[in-house]
């Protein structure tokens, strides 16, 4: 399903003078550009000032995609596959990305298995340069890396970094998703590599579209203004400020895996249909029926501890993500909404992202209250 | 005068090449009408080679271009008080021959182009700016001379408006 905003930008881009009419206007801009020219040369002695000048190639930015993705943990089977080009269409020209990207077509973005990897959609401002490195996303969350490239070697020099390199961020990155909604998720900063000048940025948000199409192929636009960070003696740093736009492709591959539901179990004694569970690198989601409803205990404002044990009862229903290493991420207390019945049942959703990003295939089980769902990715 | 490392030359070609079609979806969208799209781009585009100051970059050109050109159309909204309506398909170019199914999409695409072109002009503005053009709202602010709140605002409002007004259409549709 495409979005009316979608149509919209399609009819829009219909619209088009003819050649007859370009060429009409070129040669009435010559006449402009001459005249201009010839009262300039008229008004003083002074050779005329050159209005034509050459545009400067952009520079061509080494990709650091390997190391990235590595400190990212986006370890979705990197090796062994080629590149496979997915968006219809040619490259766009660099100097239409580099120089002013949401001047121009979004940046394209490859995939390297499931792992999208936009080209070109880079923004330097204040010898800083943002570039968008590492896509990668489900059917309802999506994540995506950046590096943060500081031109002054010694810009982060003395930067107190916690364990692992990560600092609190503090900031106003943003991006939004053309025709999708996004809302809740984690951005996490840190430094992969401390030989070198460059922060890593990840965002991990959930979305969600009007008419639950995907993502996938919509264009993305990213904007920040500055980057701060939280010191550990309570005070704001900035480290940059400027101002970065970059647009790309939300290309990768969705890595959301149907896990086998229709189990029953029991929660506080209620009965429980466990209705869908789906897991993926990024974050789970369960839907259950609970034969059971909580009353309207509680005033707007007010809630009881009777009340929020009646709310336990339907939609504590323990959820938790078990990992090849052995760690476990509980999504209990996920992001969730309930429906009641006329039956007396109610359905519950609970989607969340986990705190980090794994392979798809390094999810091995989710337990659903004491229903154990093992994961076959293969 | 200092010239920026990347102040974009001022070819006329390269400049109808990049902005006359921008030009005309200004005008379309302020005026709901293409006719007088021609006179805007040219007067548009000679304000800019004439132009002492050059531009820090390409992007900052764009955003020059698409001011004037508003300015321009709402110049002529004033001198007006009314405007003429036409069509979109009286002065588009004619579309590429269609395979079988994609008049349906098309039908489809100009009920919603009509939706749009429905609303009220600053949440028009608001929503070729964000959704065609691609800028964030804090530049869309600052393109149309309103707060970063009131544009968020006018395409939340937009946005109801169309999921109303198309309630339905996009059903029978496939990805």
């Amino acid at each position: 399903m495409t979005s009316p905003l979608d149509s919209y930008t399609a009819s829009m881009g219909d619209l088009h003078f003819s050649d007859e009419a370009k060429a009409r206007m070129t040669e009435g801009l010559r006449a402009a550009a001459d005249a201009k020219s010839a009262e300039k040369n008229a008004r003083s002695e002074a050779p005329a000032e050159v209005l034509t000048m050459p545009a400067r190639p952009p520079k061509r930015r080494t990709r650091r995609w390997a190391r990235v993705a590595a400190g990212l943990a986006l370890a979705l089977a990197l090796g062994g596959g080629g590149t496979v080009a997915v968006a219809a269409g040619v490259l766009p020209n660099p100097a239409d990305v580099l120089s002013d990207v949401f001047g121009g077509a979004p940046a394209q973005t490859e995939l390297l298995n499931e792992v999208g990897r936009p080209i070109g959609a880079s923004a330097t401002s204040n010898g800083v340069t943002v570039t968008a490195e590492a896509v990668a996303g489900d059917r309802f969350n999506y994540a995506v890396a950046y590096s943060i490239e500081f031109e002054d070697p010694a810009a982060l020099e003395g930067i107190e970094f916690h364990e692992g390199g990560t600092l609190t961020y503090v900031g106003d990155a943003f991006l939004r998703v053309d025709g999708a909604m996004s809302g809740g998720g984690l951005v996490r900063l840190y430094d992969a590599d401390p030989g070198d000048n460059t922060l890593q940025l990840v965002q991990v948000m959930g979305i969600h579209t009007w008419n639950d199409a995907g993502i996938v192929g919509r264009t993305a636009r990213f904007s920040m203004s500055k980057l701060e960070i939280f010191t550990d003696e309570g005070e704001f740093k900035t480290l940059a400020a400027g101002d970065w736009n970059l647009k790309f492709e939300m290309n990768y591959v969705d890595t959301t895996v149907d896990l086998p539901a229709s189990q029953t179990t029991t929660w506080q004694g209620s009965d429980v249909t466990i209705d869908s569970v789906a897991v993926s690198s990024l974050g789970v989601t369960v839907d259950y029926t609970i034969n059971r409803q909580t009353r309207d205990l509680a005033l707007p404002g007010e809630v009881s501890e009777e009340a929020l044990a009646e709310q336990a009862a339907v939609t504590g229903l323990p959820v938790v993500v078990t990992f090849a290493d052995g760690t476990t991420f509980d999504a209990t207390d996920a992001n969730g909404s309930s429906a009641k019945h006329s039956d007396g049942t109610t359905t519950v959703s609970k989607a969340t992202t986990y705190d980090r990003i794994v392979a798809a295939g390094d999810v091995v089980s989710v337990t659903v209250g004491d229903v154990e769902i093992p994961v076959n990715t293969a | 005068m200092q010239i920026p490392r990347n102040a974009p030359d001022r070819d006329p070609e390269r400049l109808v090449r990049d902005y006359a079609d921008l030009v005309l979806r200004v005008c379309y969208t302020y005026l709901r009408s293409t006719a007088d799209a021609e006179d805007v781009c040219q007067d548009t585009l000679v304000k800019l080679i004439c132009r002492e100051e050059p531009f820090r970059d390409l992007g900052h050109e764009r955003a020059w271009v698409i001011r004037v050109a508003i300015n321009a159309c709402r110049n002529l909204l004033r001198d007006r008080g009314a405007h003429t309506v036409v069509p979109l398909a009286d002065v588009a170019e004619p579309a590429a021959a269609q395979s079988p199914g994609e008049d349906a999409l098309r039908r489809r695409d100009e009920r919603v182009l009509g939706a749009v072109m429905a609303l009220p002009l600053p949440q028009r503005e608001a929503v070729y700016l964000h959704y065609y053009e691609g800028y964030p709202t804090r530049e869309v602010a600052r393109i149309v001379g309103a707060t970063d709140a009131a544009v968020r605002q006018r395409l939340s409002r937009a946005r109801a408006s169309l999921r109303d007004d198309l309630k339905g259409d996009y059903d029978d549709f496939p990805a």
